[in-house]
């Protein structure tokens, strides 16, 4: 398991899951239950898709972001602040996101 | 509180929080539609105006802030608009009496709803500190399966995204906040804790005449968790949980304009569309383009301060002169940064201006 990415833990627990990167409301029809959602930043338009995921990865963003205010209200680990999660991971890849450390895993 | 000791708190609890609550954010550039830091120059001495005047009208109406209160705007909301304000005399150079005038009746308004001195890092507000009352109206049912946590967590979130594009990112406060943690160890057991979360308008017609089909106006969620610990920052939406709130509720409550909703199968059909019309609003707003949504934000700004504007005589609406202002204005470069040393912050974001004006400008008391 080798640690791929560092952020900000904005979401507590653990998940694994594939990854989906997503640019907006055009991926939602292709974006399945249990996927990871990855993306520069969430938008509203995205939360749907949010409600799939098991875990939302964003290269920006903070602890008050709606990303992360979104993630704790739904229970599901997430990670901002990577700077690189939608240029490092790319779609299908499996990956574990540690929400209490903020830290992004390849499986 | 005296000049001096309000000073002090500027310097030791006010300053402290923004700074924690802009830096949790991460960076202005995130803000949707657009950074509204670098909006508000533009018009923000028509505002502060505004406010004044209606300040003004309150406090020679004869009604105590008791009264008052019942129409102002919610606790979190009223807190972030102060925030706003102070950056706002700063840029607009407002007359340090004006000031005092607007900063002590939002100080006075927000303490008496909340339940601590320091409600910048607290947000429990009087109206639910009493947890059986709360418990026994409210009809709090058990938890029997983690499908109906999670339905109730995706509500939560589908709801606080809503609100984002109705009211903006700076004005998401008016129709999401969250109330708690109250001790329910007497009801519940040690560790066991009560929150509120209320999205008191869902459908403002007013500014959204689009929204007429839309079922729900108010949604209350009321959760107890067991173990969960959390810390407010600044403004209700922002509560920070350590632990995960969909594994630990352990009783709850739905209240949709008044009717209780609790069984899963009703809870999905809410949560499908909540979350449907949150992204479908959301595209909606964003296609609106900037000329309109700089238009809009006047009234999503002005809308949480109806029914007070109203009750003391002034038109909630945001006026010509406001609307000329901003028509055809580029956003100017006053903030694109929460990552600024601390000296920076406190003069950009008005700390220090308002702590000049308390401290030098005014009178102590």
């Amino acid at each position: 398991m080798d640690k791929i990415l560092t952020g900000v833990a904005a979401s507590s627990g653990k998940a694994q899951g594939k990854v989906k990167i997503v640019k907006g409301i055009e991926d939602s029809l292709s974006f399945k239950e249990g996927y990871v959602l990855v993306t520069k930043i969430t938008d509203p338009t995205m939360v749907v898709m949010m409600g799939r995921a098991v875990a939302i990865v964003c290269d920006v963003g903070g602890i008050t972001s709606h990303p992360a205010i979104v993630s704790r209200e739904m229970g599901i680990p997430c990670v901002v602040a990577t700077k690189e999660a939608t240029t490092k991971l790319a779609d299908e890849m499996l990956i574990l996101v540690d929400g209490d450390k903020g830290e992004v895993y390849l499986l | 509180m005296s000049n001096r000791e309000l000073v002090q708190w500027i310097d030791s609890v006010y300053g402290p929080s923004i700074y924690e609550l802009l830096k949790g954010h991460g960076d202005p550039s995130v803000h949707l539609p657009f950074n509204g830091f670098n909006f508000y120059p533009v018009f923000d001495d028509l505002w502060v105006d505004k406010i004044y005047s209606a300040v003004k009208k309150a406090r020679g109406s004869g009604l105590s802030m008791e009264e008052l209160i019942q129409f102002l705007p919610t606790h979190s909301f009223l807190k972030f608009k102060l925030f706003e304000l102070i950056i706002d005399f700063k840029t607009a150079r407002t007359d340090p009496q004006k000031v005092k005038t607007i900063f002590e009746f939002f100080i006075e308004a927000i303490q008496l709803r909340a339940v601590n001195k320091n409600f910048w890092q607290d947000n429990r507000i009087r109206e639910y500190e009493n947890v059986d009352e709360v418990i026994a109206s409210k009809k709090l049912v058990r938890v029997r399966d983690k499908n109906v946590s999670s339905e109730v967590g995706k509500i939560t979130a589908g709801c606080g995204t809503l609100v984002h594009g109705l009211y903006n990112d700076f004005c998401t406060d008016f129709g999401y906040d969250v109330f708690g943690p109250y001790d329910a160890t007497k009801q519940f057991g040690e560790g066991s804790s009560l929150f509120i979360r209320q999205f008191i308008d869902l459908k403002p017609l007013e500014i959204w005449p689009q929204k007429k089909d839309f079922p729900y106006k108010t949604i209350k969620i009321y959760s107890i968790y067991r173990n969960v610990d959390s810390q407010s920052n600044f403004i209700g939406c922002a509560m920070v949980y350590k632990q995960s709130v969909v594994d630990n509720l352990i009783n709850f409550q739905l209240e949709i304009d008044n009717r209780f909703v609790h069984i899963l199968e009703e809870l999905k059909e809410v949560r499908e569309m909540i979350l449907k019309e949150a992204s479908e609003h959301y595209v909606l707003y964003r296609d609106l383009g900037f000329e309109e949504q700089k238009r809009l934000w006047l009234f999503q700004l002005s809308y949480p301060f109806k029914n007070f504007f109203e009750r003391v005589g002034v038109n909630w609406q945001p006026d010509n002169k406001m609307l000329e202002r901003v028509k055809d204005r580029e956003l100017v470069d006053y903030i694109s940064s929460y990552d600024i040393p601390r000296q920076e912050f406190n003069e950009k974001f008005g700390v220090d201006y308002l702590k000049n004006i308390f401290g030098i400008n005014c009178k102590d008391d």
